[in-house]
């Protein structure tokens, strides 16, 4: 469907019924067809969500060592991941601590980013720019307290994007975390393992099918 | 799109046949337009959340460190920030179940409430919109799948953050309050329509 074609309709020919009624069987003809999207609807796209609960550092899904320092810092996982089915645009991205309040110790530093790939995030590695393109990122620094740092309940933020998505594109979860030199308290980090949750939620637009 | 403004032709005491020509042409217009909210009859679409989890009681941890399960109570089972936040956002309902993990029927929580709340900040306070209850003691227990409509409840737009929570209450029938012998695996839905962008 398209723009109907209305004839002009002269002066003193309202007796000529062949140009008006041409005019209403071109209205008409729109009517009776399909109303095509981008062409004739003005707002053409639908949100859609997904939301999910994903630990910050999933054990199984990073090689968690003990020499994880931030001179060396290599260790690092995808802790999430959606594969993009058909093409849409993300516009919204809220990341969120929403497990209670948590205490980390002194001289950590774990992020978490929100990232877009066309390639399978298969390898993970600590230089972000190879992973891929970085939309958002949550994270917990303490590298330069002195003491433990409270992790408030609702920590996080939400944020606008336009990140447009092909089919087949990858959106995951990268974690990296890093220590202090000669810093011994791993067990810390495991608490941070253990007890942090990301509470993720994604808006995407995309045009209906 | 507006609706299209159609003038009377025989007002015309001039046989001024531009006022018929300019009628077809506004809703020649008008249909090359539409808007969603004024001329498309179904313009919303369902959205979907959902969520499963364990309720599970984890080991304590030394310090001051949450659990994602702590007893019975998850206040963030499923959350998101609602997007759009707008007048024309509609609640339709929430659905769920649950199945007990231990295999002695006794061992299961007496209720799961399982609640959907908005409120205007991340972290609270939030404000109840529905529920459902699963009764351990009804007819199909826990696994019965219960749905409650919300379409009466109208969305408010300065609240735009919501939650599921999921309680548990203890096992009367063993009395045992320390539950953590009885996981319970609990299965939520909730669906919203939203307008077209």
């Amino acid at each position: 469907m398209g723009n109907p074609i209305v004839r002009r309709i002269r002066n003193n020919t309202f007796g000529n019924g062949p140009v008006v009624r041409a005019n209403d069987g071109a209205l008409l003809a729109e009517l009776q067809g399909n109303a095509a999207k981008k062409i004739n609807i003005q707002s053409y796209t639908s949100y859609h969500d997904i939301s999910a609960q994903v630990p910050w550092f999933a054990l199984d899904a990073l090689d968690v060592s003990t020499d994880a320092q931030k001179s060396n810092p290599s260790e690092s996982g995808v802790v999430w991941l959606h594969r993009v089915p058909r093409k849409k645009t993300l516009s919204k991205v809220s990341m969120y601590f929403l497990n209670g309040s948590m205490i980390v110790g002194p001289g950590l530093k774990t992020e978490v980013r929100l990232m877009k790939s066309d390639k399978f995030p298969g390898e993970p590695s600590f230089n972000v720019d190879e992973m891929g393109e970085v939309i958002a990122t949550f994270a917990v620094d303490t590298l330069s307290e002195q003491g433990d740092t409270t992790v408030a309940e609702g920590t996080g933020a939400t944020t606008g994007h336009t990140v447009n998505c092909r089919a087949g594109d990858y959106l995951f979860l990268y974690s990296t975390f890093s220590m202090n030199e000669g810093l011994t308290k791993f067990t810390d980090f495991t608490k941070v393992v253990d007890a942090g949750k990301l509470s993720l939620h994604l808006v995407f637009k995309e045009e209906h099918a | 799109m507006s609706i299209p403004t159609l003038t009377d032709p025989a007002a015309s005491i001039t046989n001024d046949a531009s006022v018929v020509e300019q009628n077809d042409r506004n809703i020649a217009a008008s249909i090359n337009n539409l808007e969603n909210s004024t001329n498309v009859a179904q313009y919303k679409g369902v959205k979907v959340f959902a969520a499963s989890g364990l309720l599970n009681r984890t080991s304590t941890l030394d310090g001051n460190y949450p659990n994602y399960v702590t007893g019975r109570l998850v206040n963030f089972f499923l959350f998101w920030n609602q997007h759009p936040s707008t007048s024309d956002v509609e609640y339709l309902d929430i659905s769920g179940y649950a199945i007990r993990a231990d295999s002695t029927e006794a061992h299961q929580p007496d209720l799961i409430t399982v609640t959907l709340q908005r409120s205007s900040t991340v972290a609270g306070a939030y404000s109840n919109v529905g529920g459902i209850t699963l009764n351990s003691g009804a007819t199909g227990g826990l696994a019965k799948h219960q749905t409650t409509d919300l379409s009466a409840a109208s969305y408010d737009t300065s609240k735009s953050f919501h939650r599921v929570k999921v309680e548990a209450t203890l096992d009367s029938a063993t009395g045992d309050a320390s539950w953590q012998n009885f996981p319970v695996f609990v299965v939520v839905k909730v669906r919203m329509k939203s307008a077209s962008a």
